[in-house]
């Protein structure tokens, strides 16, 4: 058991003059003397787990101590916590957590030891940075807390925050001393943050000092103390001996001297502390806390009440210090709390009022009189004050304070105009005429309203005739604003007879989303078949859930269900949206749903344009195939695609036509013959630049609607996200031009809150964000998600893989045993490195970029991954493609890539991991499949790309468990690059084929393969340039 | 003499100048602005109800010119005195560098101006042999001197004899003898009660007299207390800097070096 140092400051109570204290140290420890209840002092019991007098010596020498020999021993006695007439000592707390018992405070007598200041002060200062031993000796509480107020005391002295002082006794003698003198807030807040710190332990002698003056009473005895003990340069003592006569070398004298003496002298000294006094005073107000003024205004409780400007200094530094000014023109005040914090409060208040009358004229009334603290005014000033003046004044450096209603957006509190917008029908108008799109018409009308009320036209007149712009209602003050109010009426019955009551559906979508900003309408109510469209906007969960189409293959997730529902919803309406839910979470397939349900329920009619990046053309392919294997697909793709009339047919025949950016472009008459039911556009950041081409075509093909998929999060990109909502919705948020001025300055130049709420309002409806780590997507995802990329091979990788076919196959018939297992397990090798790269393959220093099919698509997944915040693995079973990796990713991303290969030595591996692991960044770490495979824990990566394969779903799944394992807090997602028309994917599809086989067929290498016959082999590695082909 | 406004922006400056440019003599002033622009004017001083200056001249020891300007009696400043307090108004537009244009009237109902209304008011000397007055030393001090009057109007009343301080002291109420005055509050400082005890005394908490064992009471609190604030040194830049150098309200004797020996003490503090 340790034995605990307690100790705590006892000042002295005698009625001597000099009233320093000393430092009462103690030590407690578990053993307890057999017959402790017999011990008595003074008629207290002895607390029986103090350390005994008669051993301390000892004890101190044992534990070596920072404890000169010059201590007393003593006993104490102290208020300490008992339970049933037994003490609890500080290492016996949890045994009474339980207890109900009742715990009092009895005295006890506790041994000890006390130090006078200058011994106190070397302990408390050596305690400071002493190293507590847990099994042996740890420091109380209580004595914890005095090394750090002497530690406090100590910095003061350090930083200079004192001046001295004179002070004479009631026998006529004088004393000088060294006293605190620098801020009195910090000073304040720094005695208050010990204060509630303190232990009870601290001050819990039976002499019962109070917390504050003890420990106030403790900072001035010891800053007096290491003021007075400072080792100074020779130069005083010369000096002082060369003025022996004088006055001031007593003084400093004093101030000096280590033992407290009064001043030797006679009654000269009398005017010299007169002067002294006069200057400290002087001294000790001038420390100038920076001040500004603040105007606050207080409403008046009834109409006809005055209303109060309260002139008010608040500090520049700390606003929440704010103290009134009537106190500073009463009599005494410079005795006043706010004379001691700065020099001058009267010349600040009315300089500050002079500067302020400069700039708002009004205030030049409340200076007519004498000594102002404040201004009364008339409603119509206070307004004046509230609409003009407290803006102006606020920006010019001065505090504001107005009343909480007076808000901007407090709609409750001013005579608002109201727009109504939708009619009282139940239903759209125009909806048997089939779908209405954005251009179609909603009614609209205009009223007055205070907040939820809305008030007649009569009601508004008796308002203006009171001529008052703040009108008490019920209590409450509204804000009338006359003039502001008719001349939007004014401009809205213009309006409302030019479009007879309608605006466009956008617009009034548009309005009722961030209407505030024309400050013309302060409120929008919405009606009828309206509202309902609002309201279901708003909530992207209101709508109805479809159950998942019956010729779907594969189960919807919920949360997909919900995404084809919120398609379908918009839809119905004639709006487009943009689903931008992460990666992984399936943004194919709901389209691929969407379709399906439609053609089930017979509203297809024409057909859908899918138009997607290059890369990603097979797979859609191949998942429509997958889970919509009754959906009639086009893919308009490759040299021998259709053109005019045949295009117009055969797309006409179809459900779904898949085509390229790049198509979209150069084929673009053919896409323009066909009004399609909608365009889908797939990684939509491809149509982020408006004035590009590509953007401008794709813009350019009419349908009905138009769905947009992305998984970066489009909202914050505020260029691209004007371009993919003009492609929508086009007009919703207005031109490029008025949207930059309105929004995209605002937000990105002057970071601004306001517009960006705004927007973010605006498109909200119009878009479905869903991200893996919401909590509801969690529970809908499996742990791990599994996906196969597929990627074309470039025309340099598909020409370099025919010429290794064709070299093999005519090689092949003639080679026999080894040289033939040789032969295949090098071609299998060389037709890997192409796949990967032609660089790995040629070992050409020439650049990386487009090169490779499968480093485009990784370069562009890991992109998303990147801009969602999450870290990845990549998988590689070659070391120089990792090498390539790293420089190439590296490179594009300009942040730092980590590869783990065989070469690097143990130490390194470890550190990598480490790094990995614990900080943000790197965020991309490659590994070699053998050297990264096993053992080590990676689970800050949720997303595991394979980026070559080693055909054995063992091996590929061990590495895959560096992310997927214990301590992983995401759902991981698998990516198992494959290069499509190749032998990549064909061995792929022999093992998906063969899964029960796989397990013994396939063994830990790929020897497996070389079983093969040759017409096996030529099938296996045989190039599809149709499908392996952009 | 539409350059002359270039020396001031203010009324009361602009006023100034018109002091000068009513004596005539336009060609000496001429070179008087001349001397104002070009750094001739070397020194100057305004004390209470004067002005010194020396100018460089044509010889190489510059001139010496004297303005004194007429200050108010006693009475005539109680008068002013009394109605410029009764408005906050004055202070806080003299405070913030203006000058309110209804002073003058006020100087005017007490029956004085506010500046020097004829040549009775103003006497000008200056060392150079020229036997005009104004002469073009005099001339350019007297444009410097409005320029000055621009920055701080409070040098208005310096003119007219009386210190900004004691002008503000009465204008902040400081002198009212029903207030509480700066000096009253020095008087009642510098003789402060004798103490009883050197150090603030100590008093006894109300918990610990009474014993009270009702208090709610929680061990963890007596024994451990709450995590100690990580005590930051303090931000403040000391005071002792300003306050030993202030050589006017000094309790010390001026041969006594006693700021070396407090700079002494500081330093070594904060070698601590």
């Amino acid at each position: 058991m340790p034995i605990v140092i307690h100790g705590t400051w006892i000042p002295d109570t005698d009625e001597s003059f000099i009233n320093t204290g000393t430092f009462f140290l103690w030590f407690e420890t578990r053993s307890i003397d057999s017959d402790y209840t017999e011990i008595f002092h003074n008629s207290k019991k002895l607390f029986p787990y103090a350390y005994p007098i008669k051993s301390i010596n000892e004890l101190i020498k044992k534990l070596d101590l920072p404890i000169n020999h010059a201590y007393k021993k003593t006993i104490i006695s102290f208020l300490l916590p008992t339970c049933d007439g037994e003490p609890i000592s500080s290492l016996a707390i949890k045994k009474y957590a339980e207890r109900e018992t009742e715990i009092t405070l009895s005295d006890w007598s506790v041994p000890g030891i006390t130090l006078n200041i200058d011994e106190a002060l070397f302990t408390l200062l050596s305690f400071s940075d002493f190293v507590e031993d847990p099994e042996e000796l740890i420091l109380g509480s209580d004595l914890t807390y005095w090394v750090s107020v002497t530690s406090y005391v100590k910095s003061l002295v350090k930083s200079e925050q004192f001046l001295p002082d004179l002070v004479q006794s009631t026998e006529g003698n004088y004393y000088a001393l060294w006293k605190f003198a620098g801020d009195p807030v910090a000073y304040e807040k720094s005695l208050s943050n010990f204060l509630s710190s303190m232990p009870g332990i601290a001050e819990s002698t039976s002499l019962g000092f109070d917390a504050h003056s003890l420990t106030e009473h403790f900072i001035a005895v010891t800053l007096d103390h290491l003021v007075r003990n400072l080792k100074t340069s020779k130069i005083i003592d010369m000096i002082l001996r060369a003025f022996p006569e004088h006055v001031e070398s007593e003084f400093i004298h004093a101030l000096l001297d280590s033992k407290m003496q009064p001043i030797n002298f006679n009654d000269d000294f009398k005017p010299f502390y007169k002067k002294f006094k006069k200057w400290l005073t002087y001294h000790q107000t001038t420390y100038d806390i920076p001040f500004r003024l603040c105007f606050k205004l207080e409403e008046p409780k009834e109409q006809d009440g005055n209303w109060v400007i309260r002139f008010l200094l608040q500090g520049r530094d700390d606003p929440s210090l704010i103290v009134p000014t009537d106190e500073i023109w009463q009599r005494g005040a410079q005795n006043s709390t706010l004379f001691k914090l700065c020099r001058n409060p009267r010349e600040i208040l009315l300089a500050s009022l002079g500067k302020a009358s400069e700039i708002y004229p009004p205030l030049l009334k409340s200076l007519e009189k004498d000594a102002p603290s404040q201004w009364e005014l008339t409603a119509i000033e206070a307004y004046d004050f509230l609409k003009h003046g407290a803006g102006t004044l606020e920006e010019n450096g001065f505090g504001i304070l107005v009343p909480n209603w007076w808000k901007k957006d407090r709609a409750d509190r001013k005579v608002n105009v109201k727009l109504k917008l939708g009619s009282k029908e139940d239903h759209m108008p125009s909806m048997s005429t089939g779908l209405m799109g954005i251009d179609a018409l909603v009614d609209y009308d205009i009223a007055l309203a205070i907040g939820d009320e809305e008030i007649s036209v009569e009601e508004w007149q008796r308002l203006v005739d009171i001529k008052i712009p703040l009108v008490n209602i019920n209590g409450q003050w509204i804000e009338v604003r006359k003039d502001e109010i008719n001349n939007i009426l004014n401009i809205w019955s213009q309006r409302k007879e030019q479009n007879q009551g309608k605006l466009r559906l956008s617009d009034a979508i548009n309005l009722s989303n961030a209407a505030f900003d024309e400050e013309s309408i302060g409120q929008i109510e919405t009606q009828g078949w309206f509202s309902d469209l609002i309201k279901k906007l708003e909530e992207p969960d209101s709508f109805n859930v479809h159950e998942q189409p019956q010729s779907f293959y594969g189960k919807l997730r919920d949360y997909q269900k919900r995404g084809m529902s919120w398609m379908m919803y918009l839809e119905k309406w004639g709006l487009s949206g943009c689903l931008a839910d992460d990666m992984g979470l399936g943004k194919t397939i709901q389209i691929l749903a969407l379709l399906l349900k439609e053609k089930e329920e017979g509203t297809a009619g024409i057909p859908t344009l899918l138009v997607c990046p290059t890369s990603v053309v097979r797979n859609w392919q191949r998942e429509a195939y997958k889970f919509a294997p009754t959906l009639s697909l086009m893919i308009h793709y490759g040299q021998d695609r259709l053109k005019e009339k045949d295009f117009k047919k055969q797309a006409l025949a179809s459900d779904l036509v898949i085509t390229s950016f790049g198509l979209a472009r150069r084929d673009i008459k053919e896409l323009q013959s066909i009004n399609w039911k909608r365009v889908v556009v797939d990684e939509a950041q491809n149509i982020k630049n408006p004035t590009s081409k590509q953007t401008k075509a794709i813009k350019s093909i009419k349908s009905q609607t138009r769905i947009a998929l992305t998984g970066t999060p489009v909202e914050n990109r505020l260029a691209e996200l004007w371009s993919i909502m003009d492609f929508l919705n086009p007009g919703y948020l207005g031109s490029f031009n008025s949207f930059r001025t309105k929004f995209e300055l605002p937000i990105q130049k002057y970071n601004k809150k306001e517009p960006l709420e705004k927007l973010q309002k605006l498109v909200k409806p119009f878009i479905l964000r869903r991200v893996k780590t919401d909590p509801l997507i969690i529970k809908d995802l499996p742990e791990k998600q599994e996906t196969k990329v597929y990627c074309p091979l470039t025309r340099e990788q598909a020409s370099l893989y025919e010429a290794v076919v064709k070299n093999t196959l005519e090689k092949l018939d003639d080679a026999e045993g080894i040289e033939r297992r040789g032969l295949i397990l090098t071609t299998l090798m060389k037709l890997k490195q192409i796949c990967n790269h032609p660089t790995h393959f040629l070992h050409d220093q020439s650049k990386l970029d487009g090169r490779s099919g499968k480093l485009i698509r990784l370069s562009e997944m890991l992109y998303e991954a990147l801009l969602e915040g999450d870290s990845a693995l990549v998988f590689t079973q070659f070391r120089e493609m990792g090498e390539l990796l790293r420089i190439y990713l590296d490179r594009i991303y300009d942040a730092e890539v980590m590869f783990l290969h065989g070469g690097v030595p143990i130490t390194a591996r470890d550190n990598m991991v480490q790094r990995f692991q614990k900080s943000n960044e790197p965020k991309i770490f490659i590994l070699s499949l053998k050297a990264g495979g096993v053992g080590l824990n990676l689970t800050k990566a949720n997303h595991v790309f394979h980026f070559d394969r080693w055909w054995n779903p063992a091996v590929e799944n061990q590495a895959t468990d560096r992310a997927f394992r214990i301590g992983q807090k995401k759902n991981v997602q698998v990516y198992k690059y494959i290069c499509q028309g190749t032998l990549e994917e064909r061995i792929d599809e022999l093992i998906d084929k063969k899964q029960e086989l796989a397990d013994y067929i396939i063994g830990s290498d790929e020897s497996w393969l070389t079983e093969m016959d040759n017409e096996q082999i030529a099938g296996l590695i045989t190039l599809s340039r149709k499908s392996a082909l952009e | 003499m539409a350059k002359s406004n270039s020396f001031s922006n203010t009324w009361w400056g602009r006023q100034w100048i018109n002091i000068l440019e009513s004596f005539g003599w336009a060609n000496r002033l001429e070179r008087g602005r001349r001397y104002a622009r070009n750094g001739s004017v070397l020194e100057f001083h305004i004390e209470p109800g004067k002005i010194t200056a020396k100018v460089q001249g044509s010889r190489s020891t510059p001139y010496k010119v004297t303005i004194k300007v007429a200050k108010l009696t006693k009475k005539e400043w109680q008068a002013v005195l009394k109605h410029l307090s009764t408005k906050a108004l004055y202070a806080a537009k003299l405070l913030s560098g203006d000058m309110p244009e209804d002073i003058a009237a006020i100087f005017q109902e007490v029956g004085i101006s506010l500046l020097p209304a004829d040549d009775s008011e103003i006497d000008a000397r200056c060392s150079c042999p020229d036997f005009a007055v104004p002469c073009k030393h005099i001339a350019a001090v007297h444009y410097i001197v409005a320029e000055e009057l621009d920055k701080d109007p409070f040098l208005v009343f310096k003119l007219r004899g009386m210190e900004k301080e004691e002008v503000l002291d009465r204008l902040l109420k400081f002198d009212d003898k029903k207030r509480k005055s700066r000096d009253d509050s020095n008087n009642i400082s510098t003789q402060p009660k004798p103490s009883t005890s050197l150090f603030s005394g100590t008093t006894t908490s109300a918990f610990a007299k009474e014993n009270n064992p009702a208090i709610a009471f929680s061990l963890e609190d007596f024994w451990s207390g709450k995590p100690l604030p990580v005590s930051s040194p303090p931000a403040a830049p000391s005071i002792h800097a300003t306050a030993f150098a202030d050589t006017k309200n000094a309790f010390w004797s001026k041969d006594f070096p006693l700021a070396q020996i407090m700079q002494a003490i500081y330093r070594g503090s904060g070698k601590m």
